[in-house]
Formats: structure tokens, C-alpha cells, sequence
């Protein structure tokens, strides 16, 4: 066992204690959240710029101008921002929902610098009436490009009327009479005007309109607004230990995410270290320092020492992130989401994923001669892991339909399955999840053992990476 | 300690369709220095890698130390054909390592370690990583970790390839040491002579199969001399005419002559002959070396072809 042990802290040593790991594992995530807080504060406390001038509105009877004028006073854009937020919290959870990675989402840092911020707004609305001698289209344009005034807008009068939606439908209607019945509005604006203002102007000379159209239709453009306005439910998830009355639909969108967080620190540190072992097994055949080694101790000895060693790598990195992740929910004292068990299966679905990865890496490391060849034997092996990055999202949403408990029973998914299923909201069946980790333990104790046949040929062969065939052969050696 | 320190029985091992090893038996005594001998391919290091426990043999049995290898492992030194370092190791560790993996105590070991590499002139080294040296001083920390725990047993699979001149008699040197204070030493080699100069005992092996166990007193003897080396003063001649004398031929030395003994006639009696016929600046009876042997034994188990494809052999080395 103190060869085990021997064995095991140096794979564990070589492997933490240098810059590139602690650079890869700890101050990447750390540069991240630095470069995040940063960016934070700095956009945070960044000087917003003033939008003052003057709009000219094409406009003959004065409707639109007064509800321009209404739509800019700063208590409509106030409100008008908060709207935007709550559009933004929907779309984010939507499509975190749909399996979109973070880099991929459609909100920009500008739309959040839109909806938060906002310098001095200060616009005067003119009125410029299209039937008066004086007018030029020409005229106008020409001011805006000498930035004598911020923009000029014109409005078809058919986007006024009330009935405009039902023209909208008209697909089957000609080109040239969809033309006609464009439903955009004429903007054009100063070069000097930024592009976050610009979407101000659009969106308050779009909500004039629809307030026009209102006002037409005999309605009040404020009572209507607020009868399309869908009321917020009051929602308490009925626990054995009382009653949950902190629930609300965003939060719970958000906890529907907390299954793929623990299949991503699952995957995160067992992958990891089981590259590492991959890497250092191929290492010490290359190196020739095998046969050194096997003087030493058995090939057996030798595995489990690397596997232990790795373990141990994997073990500090989930941590790491777990702890990270766990202080984040406490800060926002949302720790309430995690229940204690997940955290319990955490560590039981960790150890039966990564002795399984690992048995995996050690028999394709030692049967090959560089990382070229272990990509080759491990491509069909890292397609049947990649299962459940997949469907992880149907799996979350019917825990305990067909899919899910099919694939619970195959390893190497059987881990991240269970662990997307024991922390998503529904109960899995009481006895599935001891059964489930007696049979996957099962798999790791047959899996150790074919690896450790395979490590033990594999590791004085050199020249050309093993067949399948051949790898079966290996097993029958004594 | 038994009297044998490694016994093989009829041990026999098969990859594929090829016999690396072919029901080889024999006994390495307690003490001795043994040179494992025979050809590039013969079935050295698979032998050696059974007698380390690392591959099992098909059939037949192997006991070191008087139990199997995996019992005895922090008793056994081995420096393997195939070695190598942890590059980005340092020296020290990587010695201190192996050193641990052999159940050395840390108690004393950096003391152990420092005086070992200056005993092989890198006194300068522990610091730095093995990919820092040269090849000729990977091979020395190599030889150092074989022997860092002090084994009873040492097997060495070639130490002496790629070494240089200098190195190959620092190495032959401590080997001689390790066996004087009492160490059991067992080597292979294919160069032959290295072998004749170092061992008390020789294995000869060729295909997997033994072609000779002996020591090299008993390997002289057995193969007795049968040509004599005579250096006429006036270029005398007439060597030809002496009885018992098959052939006489010039040596290579332009000065000296051959005379190749047919199997009846003893020796001393044809070199009497050889000074009777006049004065001589020397006249010698020449011994047999261990690559002519082996190649006369090549010859009597498998004919006159795979003999000259093992002086072929030999004469590459």
C-alpha cells in the first residue's frame, strides 16, 4: 500500500504543483470573475452621455407629436427600462433552457448597458407639418446631417390606424401591396448620435405610435397597456418542511439549471484529471521509464497508485469550483436551491464517474504510444460520454420518463445521468438510486478489472496502437 | 540466502507465433557475476523480463531470491534495456523516488544519494532535471537507480549500450565492487569479450534455447585449444611437417603462422616439435574466444548456415 501511496503522490504532485495547472485550473477562473468585476465596476461607474436636442416629427394634426412628447418625459423611460429588464431576465432563462452556451446568447453587453444606464435624456419635440409650404424633405435631412438637430422621423399616416394588424397578416398578398403597407417608419439621425440612443428614439417613436393608435380606437393607451399586461403568480412549492413562499417563476427557471451545474463539475474535474492520466501514462511509456517502474512495483500497483493520484487531481478541482459555486449561492443567499443530499451525491456519482473515466484513460494510455493514437481508441468512448451533454435538457425535464432511466443503467453515462436526476425538481423512484449506484460500482469493479489486464500487456508493448481485436486478445493473457 | 539466487525451470514463452524462449533451464549461484550472453534477438530480455516477474512464462517455473521476483522486488536491482527518465523530474527526486517505490527510508537517503552520483562523477547534478543531461549521464543515473537500494540481486539488460569508453569502465568498475562485497550480478550482453573480461560464469543462449551454462574456467577447458601460434626468428618453415600438425597458415600479423592440430595430438608435444626445428621469437597455443565459441556451438546445434549468420552477427558488433 505505501507504494500505492508512493505512486499516487507523485502523480498527484507532478500534477498540481506546476504553474501550468494552477494557471489552467485556478487562475483562469479567478482572471474571469477579476475580469468580470472589473468590467462591472467600470460600466458601473462610467459617465453615461447626455442626449439633449431637438427631434423633428413629421406630423399634420399634432396627434403623434403629444404622444411623442408624453413617451420622452422621464417617468415613461424610466418605466420603460424596467420592462426592457424583465424581457431580458425571461430571455436569458429561455435560453439557458434551450442548451445555449454562454458565449452564444443574443443579450449583449450593450443591451444591458441599455436597459441600466441611461445619461441626462432631455429631447424637445417639433412639429414639422407635411401640408405647409415650407416643407422639404431635403431640408430636413440636411439639418440632421449638419447635427443642427439630433434626428428627423417621418410616419406613414397608415401605421396610425388602429386596423393595421389586419393587413399585417396578408402573406398571400402581392409584393408591391406589402410594400405599400410597409409597417416601418422613417429615422434619420445625426452622425453624432450613438447607437444606444438611436434605439431610444425607435422605441419611443414606436410606443407614440401604438399610443396614437389607441387614442383612435377609443381606447386609453395606459388602461389598455395594463390590460395586456398578464398578472404575476404567487407561488409556493408545498415542502415536507413547510410551505416555500420565496419561489417565483424566474427563480424556478433558475433551479432548473442546477442539474446541468453538477453535471458540469462532474465532468469538469473527471475529465480533467482522467487527462491527466491519460497523459502521464503515455508519458512514462515514451519516456521508457516503464520497465523502470514495473522493477519496482506490479502493474497493478502502478494503475491504481496513477488512478488514485489523478483522483485526488480531480477531487481538488471539483472542490475548487464547488466552493467557488457554493460561496457565490450564499452570497446571494440562494443556497437554498441546493439541497444537502445533491452535495452527498456529488461526491458518490464523482468517484463512480471518474473510476470509470479513469480505467478507460490508464487502459488506452498504456495500450498506445502517443496522444495522436489515444485520440484514434478514444473518439467511440468520449461519443457515448457526450450522451448526456445532450439530452441533459429532456432528461431535467422528465427525470423519470423512458429516456432518463434507460440511460441511468449504461456505463459510463450511468453517473451523469443520475446526477442531472437525483438534483432535478421530481423525486427519482427510492430505489433506483441505491440500485443504480450499487450496479455502477459494479461496472467500475469490472471495468478496473479489463483495464488492468490491458495496462498490464499494453504498458511494454510499443509500435503500433492495438486493434480492438487484439485489445480482447490481451485480456486472455495471463 | 539459498544457494541459487535465481533458478529457471524448462521455462518456455511464446508471443504469437514466435518462441522467444524455448524450455530454458538454468541456475545463477549465489555470489556469482554472471554474463547473460547470446545475439540480438536470442531471448535475453524476454528471459530477464520473466525472471523480474514483469511477463509470466507459458510454461515452467522461476524462483529468485527462493520465491517468485514479486515477493522480492526491493531485493532485486534492474536497469532494463529499455529505460529512461521522468524528464521534467529532477535528479534527485527521480532517484529519491525509485529509491521509495523500493522501500528505502527517507532517513539518510539524500546522504546515499549524493555520494552515489559523485561516486560517478555528477556531483552536480540532483538539482537538475534529467532532461538537462546528456544521454551518457541518463544512462549513469539509470545504472544508479538499479542500485540505490542496495540490492542482493542486480540484473542488468545491457548496461554497457551507448555508453562511452570512459563510462563503460566507470560502470565496469562498480559493477566489479558490487560483486566483491558480494552482490549477485547477472548481465546481458551481446558484445561478447565485455563479458569474458567481467564474468565468472557465462550463460550462452541462441533462439531461446541454451547452448551453454558453464563457468569459464570450465569453458576452457572444454574447449580445448587445438591451434598454436608460432613466430619463427629466421622464418624457419617446415612447421608443416611436424606430426599431428593439419594446416599451417599465415597469420594476419604478416610474421606468425597457424597450425591447426588434428584431435588426437596433444599440444605440448607439437609445440616441443616447433622448437626442435629451430629458434623462436614465440610460440603460444591460442585460447578460444567466448564469439568463436559460440559460434562453434551455433554450428554443432544447428549446421554450418546459421553459423555464419551468427559470426555475421557477431562481427557487427
Amino acid at each position: 500500500m505505501s507504494k500505492v501511496r508512493t505512486i499516487a503522490w507523485r502523480e498527484f504532485r507532478q500534477t498540481v504543483f506546476r504553474p501550468v495547472f494552477l494557471l489552467a485550473i485556478i487562475g483562469i477562473p479567478v482572471g474571469i470573475m477579476v475580469v468580470l468585476g472589473l468590467a462591472g465596476y467600470l460600466m458601473a461607474t462610467q459617465e453615461e452621455p447626455a442626449l439633449v436636442g431637438t427631434i423633428a416629427l413629421v406630423d399634420g394634426n399634432g396627434e403623434l407629436t403629444d404622444a411623442l412628447r408624453s413617451e420622452l418625459e422621464p417617468k415613461s423611460i424610466e418605466a420603460d427600462q424596467h420592462r426592457k429588464l424583465e424581457q431580458m431576465q425571461e430571455q436569458s432563462v429561455e435560453q439557458l433552457r434551450s442548451g445555449g452556451a454562454p458565449g452564444q446568447f443574443a443579450i449583449t453587453p450593450n443591451d444591458m448597458t441599455a436597459a441600466f444606464q441611461r445619461g441626462e435624456v432631455n429631447i424637445t419635440v417639433d412639429q414639422i407639418d407635411p401640408a405647409s409650404e415650407s416643407y422639404d424633405e431635403g431640408d430636413l435631412k440636411q439639418l440632421v446631417r449638419e447635427q443642427k438637430i439630433l434626428a428627423a422621423v417621418i410616419v406613414p399616416e397608415h401605421l396610425l390606424e388602429p386596423n393595421l394588424t389586419d393587413r399585417d397578416d396578408a402573406e398571400a398578398e402581392s409584393e408591391d401591396d406589402a410594400q405599400e403597407r410597409a409597417t416601418s417608419f422613417d429615422l434619420f439621425v445625426a452622425p453624432n448620435v450613438d447607437n444606444d440612443h438611436v434605439s431610444l428614439i425607435e422605441d419611443r417613436v414606436g410606443q407614440a405610435v401604438v399610443r396614437v393608435r389607441a387614442s383612435r380606437a377609443g381606447l386609453d393607451p395606459q388602461r389598455t397597456l395594463a390590460m395586456f399586461k398578464a398578472p404575476r403568480s404567487a407561488t409556493r412549492r408545498m415542502l415536507e418542511s413547510g410551505e416555500d413562499t420565496s419561489e417565483t417563476e424566474v427563480m424556478r427557471e433558475l433551479k432548473q439549471m442546477i442539474p446541468l451545474v453538477f453535471m458540469v463539475l462532474l465532468w469538469v474535474g473527471v475529465f480533467t484529471a482522467g487527462q491527466h492520466l491519460l497523459m502521464s501514462t503515455i508519458e512514462e511509456k515514451s519516456n521508457r521509464v516503464m520497465e523502470v517502474l514495473l522493477s519496482a512495483v506490479s502493474p497493478m500497483q502502478l494503475m491504481v497508485g496513477k488512478i488514485f493520484g489523478h483522483g485526488a487531481v480531480g477531487l481538488l478541482i471539483t472542490g475548487i469550483y464547488a466552493s467557488v459555486g457554493i460561496a457565490a449561492l450564499i452570497a446571494f443567499a440562494a443556497m437554498k436551491f441546493i439541497e444537502p443530499m445533491s452535495l452527498l451525491y456529488l461526491g458518490i456519482y464523482f468517484f463512480m464517474a471518474y473510476f470509470m473515466i479513469a480505467s478507460l484513460m490508464a487502459a488506452v494510455g498504456s495500450a498506445v504510444s502517443d496522444i495522436r493514437e489515444a485520440n484514434t481508441l478514444m473518439t467511440p468512448v468520449m461519443l457515448i460520454v457526450m450522451i448526456p451533454w445532450f439530452l441533459w435538457m429532456p432528461i431535467i425535464q422528465a427525470p423519470n420518463g423512458p429516456l432518463a432511466q434507460a440511460f441511468s443503467w449504461i456505463p459510463p453515462m450511468t453517473p451523469f445521468v443520475m446526477i442531472l436526476r437525483v438534483s432535478a425538481d421530481e423525486p427519482v423512484p427510492y430505489w433506483q438510486i441505491p440500485a443504480t449506484i450499487i450496479w455502477g460500482y459494479v461496472c467500475v469493479v469490472a471495468m478496473m478489472w479489463i483495464a488492468a489486464k490491458i495496462f498490464r500487456v499494453g504498458v511494454l508493448m510499443y509500435g503500433k496502437p492495438p486493434s480492438p481485436l487484439q485489445l480482447i486478445k490481451w485480456l486472455r493473457y495471463s | 540466502m539459498p544457494n541459487s539466487a535465481i533458478d529457471i525451470q524448462s521455462v518456455t514463452k511464446s508471443f504469437g507465433s514466435t518462441r522467444a524462449v524455448n524450455k530454458l533451464s538454468l541456475t545463477v549461484p549465489a555470489g556469482s557475476l554472471c554474463g547473460f550472453l547470446g545475439p540480438n534477438g536470442a531471448g535475453k530480455s524476454t528471459t530477464i523480463r520473466m525472471i523480474m516477474s514483469i511477463i509470466y512464462p507459458d510454461s515452467g517455473s522461476i524462483e529468485v531470491l527462493g520465491s517468485s521476483a514479486l515477493k522480492n522486488k526491493d531485493r532485486i536491482g534492474y536497469l532494463p534495456e529499455e529505460r529512461g527518465v521522468y524528464r521534467k523530474m529532477r535528479v534527485g527526486d527521480f532517484l529519491k523516488y525509485i529509491a521509495h517505490l523500493k522501500g528505502v527510508k527517507t532517513s539518510g537517503l539524500d546522504e546515499r544519494i549524493s555520494t552515489w552520483l559523485k561516486r560517478v562523477e555528477l556531483p552536480d547534478v540532483e538539482r537538475k532535471k534529467c532532461e538537462e543531461l546528456s544521454k551518457g549521464m541518463q544512462q549513469k543515473v539509470q545504472f544508479l537507480a538499479a542500485i540505490i537500494h542496495e540490492p542482493e540481486l542486480l540484473i542488468l539488460d545491457e548496461p554497457f549500450s551507448g555508453l562511452d569508453p570512459v563510462n563503460t569502465e566507470l560502470i565496469r568498475a562498480l559493477i566489479d565492487e558490487l560483486h566483491r562485497s558480494g552482490t549477485t550480478i547477472i548481465f546481458s550482453t551481446h558484445i561478447l569479450h565485455q563479458a569474458e573480461q567481467l564474468c565468472d560464469r557465462i550463460f550462452l543462449i541462441n533462439k531461446g534455447r541454451k547452448l551453454l551454462d558453464a563457468t569459464l574456467q570450465e569453458i576452457r577447458e572444454t574447449y580445448d585449444p587445438r591451434t598454436i601460434l608460432a613466430e619463427p626468428l629466421d622464418g624457419t618453415s617446415g612447421l608443416e611437417n611436424i606430426p599431428g600438425v593439419n594446416t599451417v597458415s599465415l597469420h594476419t600479423d604478416g610474421r606468425s603462422f597457424e597450425l591447426e592440430l588434428d584431435g588426437n595430438t596433444h599440444p605440448q608435444q607439437v609445440m616441443h616439435d616447433i622448437l626442435a626445428l629451430g629458434p623462436m621469437r614465440s610460440v603460444e597455443l591460442r585460447r578460444l574466444s567466448l564469439d568463436e565459441v559460440f559460434v562453434r556451438l551455433v554450428h554443432e546445434d544447428l549446421g554450418e548456415k546459421a553459423a555464419a549468420m551468427a559470426r555475421e552477427e557477431l562481427s557487427h558488433v
